[in-house]
This record gives C-alpha cells, sequence and structure tokens, in this order.
C-alpha cells in the first residue's frame, strides 16, 4: 500500500473540538494530512479542490445543522468517504446519518487516537467495496441491454429466411399446392409472425431501458390515427368473429404526441382486446376531451370480453406479466406489450389505466395532452396588451407521397418543409403552426403571418421561390400555397384578452380543419 | 428488351437464394456478391440495372460499399435499394446520405419490395412505363 498520508478534511465549527481532533490526528505520526472548514459551503467547496479522501463531518455547523448537512454533503461530493462527529450520543440521529450514507459515527467526547484512526481507514476501505460494486451493478446493467439488443436482432435473420421461404411456397413459386399443405404453412407463418412480434417488444423494451426512445411530439389528430389502427387489425378481428367499431365526434380531436407512438399504443390495446374477446364480441374505440382535466384528450378502447381479476388488474401494466384467458388458445406473448403501452404513454405526458369487470369486459383508456392553439398563437397575435389587428394564414399543401416509398421518406420530406418554410417567416412576427397530414392524404402546413393581404402575398411567393430552389423538396410536390385573412374580433374592451384570443384560435382552427378536409375530398 | 438484371449483395447465403427465386418470378436475373470488398468489382463487371445492398456486410460494410459506388460516375447511377436487418436508428438517414434511392428493414413486405425495385427500374428506364 502507498504511504502518502490521509488527506483528510476536518469540518467543525467549535475551535476547541476541532484543536483536539487535529491533535490526535497528529499523534499518528504523520499518516494524516489535515486540513479543516468551519462551515458547510466551505467544506463543499473545499472538498471539490482538493479531493480529499475522507471527511471528518460535524453535523451541526453555522450554515446548517442536522442530517440535513450530511445529506447537502453527500449530494455535493458522492464519491468522499464522511465520517460523522457529534457532541452528543443519539442514537436516531446516527442510524439517520447512516441511512443519508455517512460511513460512520463517532461521538467526540469518546475518541482516541487510535479508535479515530481505525475508523477513518474502515470508512475509505467500505466506501472503495461500494464505489466498485456500484461500478460492477452498472456494468451489469449495460451488459443487459447490449446482450438484449443483440441476441434480438440475430434472432430476427433466421426468421426473416423462414418467412421469405415459407411465403415463396405459399405464393405457389416452387410449384403447385394442396389445401392442406397450404393451411400447414400459414400456421408457420403465423408462428414465425408471433415470433418476431415478440423479438419487437424485447428490442422496444430495450431500447426504453437503454433510453434509446425518441419521440417526435407534434400535433395529431387522434382521429385518423384510430381509424388507421382499425383499418390494421380488421382482418385479424374479423376472422376470430369480432367486431371492431369506432365512437368520435366529427370535429378534429388535437393532441400533442408522436403518431407512430400513438398507433403503436392503438395497435396494442386493440390487438389485446381482440386476444381476450370471444366470438361475436365487439371491441369499441372511443376518444374525446377528458372529462376530468380538458386539457387532456381521452381513447377508450373498450371490449366484451373476459374481463380481468380484481388480484390481475394493479399488475397488468407491469412487465412480464401474463394473463392466461385467451380465448382463441393463442399464445401468451411475452407479457410486455403493456409495459411498452405505459412508457409510450407516460412519456408523452399522458396516463394509462384499466377498468374491468370479471366475465364482462374492460376498458382500457389513455390521456395525452390536448394540443392547443390559442396557447400556441397568444404571443403572437398579441403585442402590447392587445389583440393584434391584421393576421393572416398561410396555407402550403403538400401532395401525398407514393404508397410505395418508405414512411420515412415521408417523414424526412416534412422535416426538410419545415425547415425550407422556417428559414421563410420572420421569426419575430410569424409562427409555424402544426402541420396536419399523413402521406396518404397529404400534408398540410400553416403559417400565422402578421400581415394583410398584400404582405401575404409577399410571404406566399417568397415561399414558392424558396421550395423551388430547394432540391430536395421538388417544387412539384407542392399543390398549393394560399393565403386567408384570420377573423379578428372588433375591439371590445369588456372581454379578456384571453378570451379575445381564443375566438382568434378557434377560427384559425376551423380554417386549418376546413383546409385539410379541402385536400382530403380532393384525394378522394 | 432484355431482362433487367439485379446485384444482390448480402452475406447471407438463404437470404440471397430467396431474393433469386422472388425476382426471377418478377423476370428479373440477379447475379450475387457476399461482401463488400468483392460487391463493386462485381458490379463493374455485370454492370447491373439496380443493387440490393445489406447494410451489415464482412469486409466493407454497406455504407463503404455506397461510398465507392458513388465514387466510380458509371456505377454512381446504378439505383441502390438498401435492405437490413438492423434497426440502429439513424441508419436511414445515413443511408440516403449516402445515395440509397429507398431504405427497407428485414422482413419486409414482398409487395412493397417488388414496387420499389419496379419503380425505380422504370425510373431509370431499364423497364418500360407501365399503362
Amino acid at each position: 500500500m502507498d504511504q502518502r498520508p490521509t488527506r483528510t478534511l476536518l469540518v467543525e465549527d467549535n475551535p476547541g473540538d476541532a484543536f483536539l481532533i487535529r491533535e490526535q490526528l497528529s499523534q499518528a505520526g504523520g499518516c494524516f494530512d489535515v486540513r479543516s472548514a468551519d462551515h458547510l459551503a466551505a467544506a463543499i467547496e473545499c472538498v471539490a479542490a482538493s479531493q480529499p479522501d475522507v471527511v471528518l463531518l460535524d453535523l451541526n455547523l453555522p450554515d446548517s445543522r442536522g442530517t440535513e448537512t450530511i445529506r447537502r454533503m453527500i449530494q455535493k461530493v458522492p464519491h468522499v468517504p464522511v465520517l460523522v462527529l457529534t457532541g452528543q450520543d443519539d442514537e436516531a440521529l446516527a442510524v439517520s446519518a447512516m441511512q443519508e450514507g455517512a460511513q460512520d459515527y463517532l461521538l467526540k467526547s469518546h475518541l482516541d487516537r487510535q479508535q479515530l484512526a481505525r475508523a477513518i481507514k474502515y470508512a475509505i476501505e467500505r466506501q472503495s467495496l461500494l464505489l466498485a460494486l456500484h461500478r460492477r451493478g452498472e456494468q451489469q446493467l449495460h451488459f443487459k441491454d447490449q446482450l438484449l439488443s443483440h441476441v434480438s436482432h440475430e434472432l430476427r435473420s433466421p426468421l426473416t429466411c423462414i418467412d421469405q421461404f415459407v411465403t415463396i411456397v405459399l405464393d405457389g413459386l416452387s410449384g403447385p399446392l394442396t389445401g392442406d399443405q397450404r393451411e400447414c404453412l400459414a400456421t408457420v407463418l403465423k408462428s414465425s409472425n408471433q415470433l418476431r412480434s415478440m423479438i419487437d417488444d424485447l428490442l422496444e423494451t430495450a431500447r426504453i431501458e437503454a433510453g434509446k426512445l425518441k419521440l417526435e411530439l407534434r400535433c395529431v389528430g387522434l382521429q385518423d390515427l384510430i381509424y388507421q389502427a382499425i383499418e390494421m387489425l380488421g382482418a385479424t378481428a374479423s376472422a376470430k368473429g369480432v367486431t371492431v367499431h369506432s365512437h368520435l365526434q366529427a370535429a378534429p380531436l388535437l393532441a400533442y404526441g408522436d403518431p407512430s407512438r400513438i398507433l403503436q399504443v392503438l395497435l396494442n390495446l386493440i390487438e389485446n382486446a381482440v386476444k381476450f374477446t370471444p366470438r361475436d364480441g365487439v371491441i369499441t374505440i372511443q376518444a374525446d376531451t377528458f372529462s376530468s382535466d380538458s386539457n387532456f384528450v381521452v381513447v377508450n378502447v373498450t371490449d366484451t370480453g373476459c374481463g380481468i381479476s380484481e388480484g390481475a388488474l394493479p399488475l397488468v401494466f407491469e412487465r412480464l406479466f401474463q394473463e392466461g384467458n385467451a380465448t382463441d388458445g393463442a399464445r401468451k406473448g411475452l407479457g410486455l406489450g403493456l409495459s411498452i403501452c405505459e412508457d409510450l404513454v407516460s412519456r408523452q405526458g399522458g396516463k394509462i389505466w384499466v377498468t374491468s369487470e370479471l366475465g364482462r369486459g374492460s376498458t382500457f383508456s389513455f390521456t395525452l395532452p390536448t394540443f392547443s392553439l390559442s396557447k400556441l398563437v397568444f404571443p403572437v397575435i398579441t403585442e402590447n396588451g392587445a389583440l393584434r389587428k391584421v393576421n393572416s394564414l398561410i396555407t402550403i399543401k403538400v401532395a401525398p407521397i407514393p404508397l410505395t416509398t418508405a414512411i420515412d421518406a415521408w417523414g424526412k420530406t416534412r422535416r426538410l418543409f419545415r425547415e425550407v418554410l422556417q428559414r421563410c417567416i420572420l421569426p419575430d412576427k410569424d409562427t409555424l403552426l402544426p402541420s396536419i397530414g399523413q402521406p396518404e392524404i397529404g400534408e398540410v402546413f400553416f403559417i400565422l403571418a402578421a400581415a394583410d393581404g398584400l404582405g401575404a402575398e409577399v410571404l406566399v411567393k417568397r415561399i414558392r421561390d424558396q421550395v423551388a430552389r430547394c432540391k430536395e423538396v421538388t417544387a412539384n410536390s407542392v399543390l398549393d400555397v394560399s393565403n386567408q385573412l384570420v377573423e379578428t374580433p372588433e375591439k371590445n374592451n369588456e372581454r379578456s384578452l384571453d378570451i379575445q384570443v381564443l375566438t382568434v384560435a378557434t377560427n384559425i382552427a376551423s380554417m386549418m380543419n376546413q383546409a385539410v378536409e379541402k385536400g382530403q375530398s380532393h384525394n378522394a | 428488351m432484355r431482362k433487367p438484371k439485379i446485384l444482390i449483395i448480402d452475406d447471407d447465403n438463404d437470404i440471397r437464394r430467396a431474393l433469386h427465386i422472388r425476382l426471377k418470378a418478377q423476370g428479373y436475373d440477379t447475379v450475387f456478391a457476399a461482401d463488400g470488398l468483392s460487391a463493386v468489382g462485381t458490379a463493374q463487371k455485370e454492370s447491373p440495372d439496380l443493387i440490393l445492398l445489406d447494410l451489415g456486410l464482412p469486409a466493407g460494410d454497406g455504407f463503404v460499399v455506397m461510398e465507392r459506388l458513388q465514387k466510380n460516375t458509371r456505377l454512381s447511377c446504378i439505383p441502390v435499394v438498401v435492405l437490413t436487418a438492423s434497426d440502429v436508428r439513424g441508419n436511414k438517414e445515413k443511408a440516403e446520405a449516402a445515395g440509397c434511392c429507398a431504405f427497407l428493414q428485414k422482413p419486409a413486405e414482398n409487395a412493397e419490395l417488388m414496387a420499389i425495385i419496379n419503380k425505380a427500374l422504370v425510373d431509370t428506364g431499364a423497364l418500360p412505363q407501365q399503362s
């Protein structure tokens, strides 16, 4: 072992006590290099600057008292072992100091040279053992993440192969098939698909664990997503004799979230509902403003299935929880789906829960923050505490992309468009509103500009020029750029500014909806 | 018109075989490479109309292959479709920046893959426009 003196920081406000302890330590024949501090702030500064091997800490200092002292010390410098010194023999204080992370607790009145030296040595040893343990724990966690992601990835290759060759045979590329053979192969395909979705869940969980999940929050029309989810699972449900339908209001229900993640949650919940609902059952999807808090929208997925027992209810969102009551003898799965849902929903600022009655069915509900247009436009359409008089809404419609193009190409185009548009506007006066759309119907972008008709024309021209110049977003994918004045209420002192802004925001929202609806009928 | 020729670059023998069967059924000719090193040479020798490229390859991954293809004036105009099992975030953007015309995650829907190949071949004139 190295023989260098143990660098010790003594934090003690009583000069007499400090002197005595220094005396004790100096008798150890140069084994300790002691520095002193008489209040906590100075001590923390000193630890940061000189990296001592151990801290002797009096809990009652001029600027901090009791366990608060040790808590603040450990918070600032978690790696240094701390020995707590105290005047009184107080078992409770000792225990709570240890719980806060102190390595030991010494009575000042009972200190002798050997005991002090030994306590310091042990404290340092224990702390380094703890650190090593902690480090190993972290390494193991990291290894687990890597293992999960590596294994799931390697499992995919042979699965791809199974999938490929089974479909080759099923498609008749290796000769005609009998009905029996077709049925057998369809079962193989079904099983390999199940396996694949389990691996996807595993990868997703690994990704969430490793903090690698990225969300792209934007304004999302919930109705579209619900229709899309129903469409995607319609065949599975009807094959089982289960009906899926939706109860949705006509006015767009806008949430602030990541559309692909919301769709993932919807698919998961509906798939689950299908799994646990017997033939002739019904699954209903509802979406509305959340009655308990209008800042949220709520989506309910209700089934007429077997329901969840009271004991299992609190567990369904737990990782690896499995319910064995599937109605079609379906395999259990990994029990990761709902925990992934919970994670995705809470990361978007919402909540997910379930209510159920055994034998009658379950309702899974989740909330998402409402997209609030008036909150967004408030700073833009007010100036000097009054409503800005002239506002224009510029609408830029982008053509739908061919279905054969990967969905991510669509995401890229959208991003590039936003960048181009952002360059066209005056950031302190105009604002780029959330876009609405989907690959199939095209995307509509909106700019709220502080401009009259003429000013808006100028901006429209600038947008056309910029789009034409950007070769990644070919100009011919822009269907239409147009501008419209936003109706602003006459000056009315009886109505608060908030209400006036809300009125304008409502006008803007209805203009946006019209633009999107026109786009849809145009493409239909 | 001669059959369009597609170069399949994938280190998995079975995947190469499966893609060959699929593409043959669609009326395409196929040639193969199993690693990044031989891929560009094969492309030079065979002058394919399209390249199907895996990203995880021995001796030079898919990105390296794309980089080498881009450096060669004759090869740089061959459309590259990336077909990969890797789902590392950002790979798509990286591959697009490296010059691929489409990016597909394995296991891809066969119909989607065939549609993308067909479109790319029509775009370059290797296939006639469908009426």
